[in-house]
């Protein structure tokens, strides 16, 4: 309701509606560690050959994590939660072994032969 | 769609996926060996051979398998490129003739994708490469949404996981999951080509796909160049004593597209000889002999998967003979030759050799069995009922 200015003369302008803020939750923040996080390793062991691959971390379709690794290593990704999925995408010139130290579907480690590397994986 | 191949309306091949060693050509790894090879030379002829040839760093993996490791294996590339061999020679009763040896070494080996950083961006920067990564970080956003639903995010990923392997192709899968591969393909742009596959071909197998296009990039890269120099012997049956000493230098590089249905091989040889001169007494190497063979190797591939079955090669042959002639014998000599080479197994190649001598009409056959194999105890599988 539009106040009215009890000064005579005074033009009264009726206020713009104040624009509503959602309040910013704990869910809103999809890359926010949760109780349930926890760091996990993904090893690459290339034999007979070079290699290369990149590691994505999707939660809730949205992209959390990338990196990437052209020799044998460990890539490590500070927080996954259940039901985040690791894609695995690259190409070995021999062979590669994968091993994932937490809980996945499918279980690590995984051997690969030479060609390309197409992998996801499915934190338990 | 896909450009990679005949793949369309069959099924995941049940044969295991082809080696790296399955698609070298016959007359590459008669060149340079990766790993090990038992050859057995000259079967018909009066002077057969029993030889095996093999790397130092084979060896030293076989007895040291951390040396496979990559940040390892790449400091061994010089041991890598190099050949030694020793063998057996029989006479044609099959009785001891003597010992051969050698060793090669590749002054440039441009063929060996194995350590070539070059190879691996050429995969990764193939744009249907990228079109397959694509799809499978798409794939993964939506698996990762399944995530209030634990048992259904896992019947989903299990199922996936078959079709990326290529134990499923893409109608063995789950409707639910038949859909959502082809909408997701659909809606981004960058995978339009697997979106129109998947609508087309029901028996798409993704493993298959990413298979042949590994293959024909490193049938490509394996076109190039390879230049080889070494030195072999051979001994006398009845004394430890040089009968034959060789010094050759090889090159090869292919010359045609990988693309083509049938790949051609430059081949360049020269080699010196130096064996005894019978016609002064005792045993020396005075005679030597220059020889220059220049030659084209055909492969013929399978139509699908591009797999050598079998090489025609055909090469001319110039001699120079240094040292004294022997009655009839000329100081220069030209002949043609040829070989045909069938692979009988993955590994095992049959060498048939023909030389002609077009001035004297004279014909030599020579028929070999080499077989190439990264363990020696992959030979017992194919003698297994």
């Amino acid at each position: 309701m539009a106040k009215v200015n009890s000064k005579k003369g005074a033009k009264v302008v009726a206020p713009k509606k104040a624009t509503k803020v959602k309040k910013l939750q704990k869910s809103s923040l999809i890359a926010l560690a949760a109780a349930t996080s926890a760091p996990a390793d993904v090893s690459f062991t290339f034999n007979s050959g070079i290699g290369q691959a990149t590691t994505s971390l999707f939660r809730n379709g949205i992209l959390i994590n990338m990196q990437s690794i052209s020799s044998s290593g460990n890539i490590n990704l500070s927080e996954v939660q259940t039901g985040d999925v690791i894609s695995i995408n690259g190409v070995c010139t021999g062979t590669v072994d994968i091993a994932i130290n937490v809980s996945t579907t499918p279980g690590t480690p995984e051997h690969f032969i030479t060609g390309l590397i197409m992998a996801v994986y499915l934190i338990n | 769609m896909l450009s990679v191949g005949s793949f369309a309306q069959k099924v995941a091949d049940p044969n295991p996926a082809l080696t790296a060693d399955s698609l070298a050509t016959g007359n590459y790894k008669d060149v340079l060996n990766s790993f090990f090879q038992l050859a057995f030379e000259k079967l018909t002829g009066d002077d057969k051979e029993l030889k095996f040839t093999s790397t130092p760093f084979a060896i030293m993996a076989k007895m040291d398998s951390t040396l496979l490791i990559d940040t390892t294996y790449l400091k061994y590339s010089t041991l890598r490129n190099i050949n030694f061999s020793f063998g057996l020679k029989f006479d044609s009763t099959y009785k001891f003739n003597g010992f051969s040896s050698g060793v090669k070494y590749a002054l440039i080996n441009e063929r060996d994708e194995t350590v070539k950083r070059a190879f691996t961006d050429l995969v990764i920067n193939n744009a249907t490469v990228k079109e397959l990564f694509k799809l499978n970080d798409l794939m993964a956003a939506f698996l990762s949404t399944l995530a209030p639903d634990p048992i259904k995010a896992a019947k989903a990923t299990t199922d996936y996981r078959a079709f990326l392997n290529g134990s499923k192709n893409y109608s063995d899968l789950d409707q639910s999951l038949q859909d959502k591969l082809l909408e997701l393909a659909k809606l981004d742009p960058s995978t339009k080509s697997i979106a129109d596959t998947l609508a087309s071909n029901k028996n798409f197998n993704i493993n298959q796909a990413a298979s042949d296009i590994y293959k024909r990039l490193k049938a490509e890269f394996n076109n190039n160049a390879l230049w080889t120099i070494g030195l072999s012997d051979t001994t006398y049956k009845d004394q430890f004593f040089f009968s034959n000493v060789i010094i050759a230098s090889e090159f090869l590089k292919g010359i045609t597209p990988y693309k083509n249905k049938n790949d051609i091989e430059i081949n360049l040889k020269t080699a010196m000889q130096f064996v005894d001169d019978t016609l002064s007494t005792g045993r020396d190497l005075k005679r030597s002999i220059f020889s220059f063979e220049p030659g084209v190797n055909i492969v013929f591939k399978t139509k699908e998967r591009k797999k050598s079955y079998m090489e025609f090669k055909l090469s001319g042959s110039y001699y120079h003979n240094f040292g004294s002639l022997y009655v009839g014998e000329e100081r220069d000599r030209i002949t043609l030759n040829s070989t045909v080479r069938i692979r009988i197994l993955d590994d095992i190649w049959i060498p048939l050799e023909i030389k002609y001598d077009p001035k004297n009409g004279n014909l030599l056959g020579f028929l070999n069995i080499r077989a190439n194999f990264k363990a020696l105890g992959n030979v017992a599988k194919y003698l297994k009922p």
